[in-house]
């Protein structure tokens, strides 16, 4: 079995009009451990409201993408994994995240940030999620949502991993099936990605980034999150959103 | 033209996008057209509200997502529904009649709980409704038990309540209405008053989760 995945985080207009950096994280990658391969996805979103929410972000993606590489290297089968580790990979980088905020003399709301991630071995899947964007995959050609965007009663507010309670608001599930297809991505692409009136993922959107995925003759030159990139900045997509937004794409063969 | 073809002319052209309502921005105006108002006060009053709605009419995204409800008292009476600017009509409104606040508000807030349950039911997301009150007196009727739904509403978050106090407004009674402080307007500066309020809106409706929706300071307009 062989994966593809790709992922891009680009700058919303909300933040480039003021000079301000972009709030998103991603990471996306394969990894190959005896026979079995795995793919991981993770994104995360910066609170807009604080000065550090995209550091904050970066640090939660990372140690927990550690955390992920050594359970699975552990050799522990993804059937294995229960929702007492899944916790354990979210307080490490909770904890990644206030070992930094406080040694910059900060508060760790100040690095609000919300989380969404992806494990898929090869018969056996694990997301969880804290806070809005949302985790789609197909199951028999159809497009679904793992979680419904975690949205507070308004607009614009969520939850994040750097709320005392995170562990409420942490929603974790498993899936006894690999899926063919999934994409994580930021609630920047929310509105573009979901109907919110029919609740349920806009298939014109995801064909055809997973079909010209598949297609990409994986050319390191021109990588496809190059393409994605380019895609995520476009006028249209821009014009529907001006917050900062992340695609994490990933094809199973 | 075959697929292939097409995704190599336009990468990733064809992707199409789900269309949603835009959220909603709520905003009551609880007005004072108690016969006090008559005369030059009522008609700086008209005058700021169809410069607020020429404001929000002017915005592209404010058109879409501000929703403005006019209420005015006394008699209590819904001058218009939530609407966006769409739909606006210059009110005209009239001064007469008494000051009955506490009815006032509690009709206010029954009638931004029925707009959030028509927003649940339709899937459209919304922002914290605002309320303000704008008065050049003090209630005439009981107002304690609207000052409680005041209160409860600004702990559960249901909505932000403001109160504006214009020429005799009595001060001490928005006080004990309003968990936040109220503001004296300067003289009959409700045209300044509704350009500052058009431009919060217009922010607070960009504003992306995370975003802390915070009111410019009250410059131009109040007494300080």
């Amino acid at each position: 079995m062989s994966w593809k995945c790709s992922a891009s985080s680009v700058t919303g207009r909300s933040h480039t009009d003021r000079g301000e950096r972009g709030q998103d994280y991603s990471r996306a990658g394969t990894l190959q451990i005896a026979d079995q391969t795995f793919f991981i996805g993770l994104a995360a979103d910066g609170a807009g409201s604080t000065t550090d929410g995209g550091r904050g972000a970066e640090i939660a993606c990372e140690t927990i993408w550690r955390c992920i590489i050594d359970t699975l290297r552990e050799g522990t089968d993804l059937y294995g994994i229960s929702d007492d580790r899944i916790n354990e990979w979210v307080t490490a980088s909770r904890d990644a995240v206030n070992t930094e905020s406080e040694s910059a003399g900060k508060r760790i709301r100040d690095y609000a940030c919300t989380l969404l991630g992806a494990v898929c071995g090869e018969s056996w899947a694990v997301f969880f999620q804290i806070g809005d964007g949302a985790i789609v995959i197909t199951r028999n050609s159809d497009y679904e949502t793992i979680f419904w965007p975690e949205q507070g009663e308004y607009a614009n507010t969520t939850f994040f991993l750097s709320d005392e309670d995170y562990r409420e608001h942490l929603l974790i599930r498993h899936c006894d099936t690999s899926p063919a297809e999934t994409a994580l991505f930021t609630d920047g692409l929310q509105t573009l990605a979901l109907s919110f009136s029919a609740k349920q993922a806009h298939a014109g959107f995801f064909r055809p980034l997973f079909i010209a995925l598949r297609r990409d003759p994986g050319n390191e030159f021109t990588p496809f999150s190059q393409q994605l990139t380019g895609f995520l900045l476009r006028s249209d997509v821009s014009a529907r959103s001006d917050d900062d937004k992340t695609l994490v794409l990933a094809v199973r063969d | 033209m075959s697929d292939d073809m097409y995704l190599d002319q336009q990468p990733l052209g064809a992707v199409t996008f789900a269309e949603n309502p835009e959220p909603r921005c709520p905003c009551l105006l609880l007005l004072d057209t108690s016969g006090s108002m008559a005369g030059e006060a009522i008609a700086e009053l008209n005058a700021g509200i169809k410069s607020f709605y020429n404001e929000l009419q002017g915005d592209s995204l404010a058109i879409k997502r501000v929703e403005v409800a006019l209420m005015t008292f006394g008699p209590v009476r819904v001058i218009s529904e939530f609407n966006t600017a769409e739909c606006f009509f210059d009110p005209q409104l009239e001064a007469v009649g008494d000051t009955p606040i506490g009815e006032a508000i509690r009709k206010g807030i029954e009638l931004i709980r029925a707009r959030k349950e028509q927003y649940r039911a339709n899937g459209i997301s919304f922002y914290r409704p605002w309320i303000f009150l704008i008065t050049d007196g003090a209630p005439t009727d009981e107002w304690q038990s609207a000052a409680a739904l005041v209160r409860e509403g600004e702990q559960s978050k249901a909505f932000a309540f403001f109160t504006i106090g214009v020429n005799k407004a009595d001060m001490k009674v928005l006080k004990q209405i309003s968990v936040r402080e109220p503001v004296k307007l300067q003289g009959l500066k409700f045209r300044e008053f509704f350009q500052w309020l058009s431009n919060s809106m217009k922010s607070a409706s960009r504003s992306n989760p995370g975003d802390r929706i915070q009111l410019a300071p009250p410059l131009g307009w109040s007494e300080i």
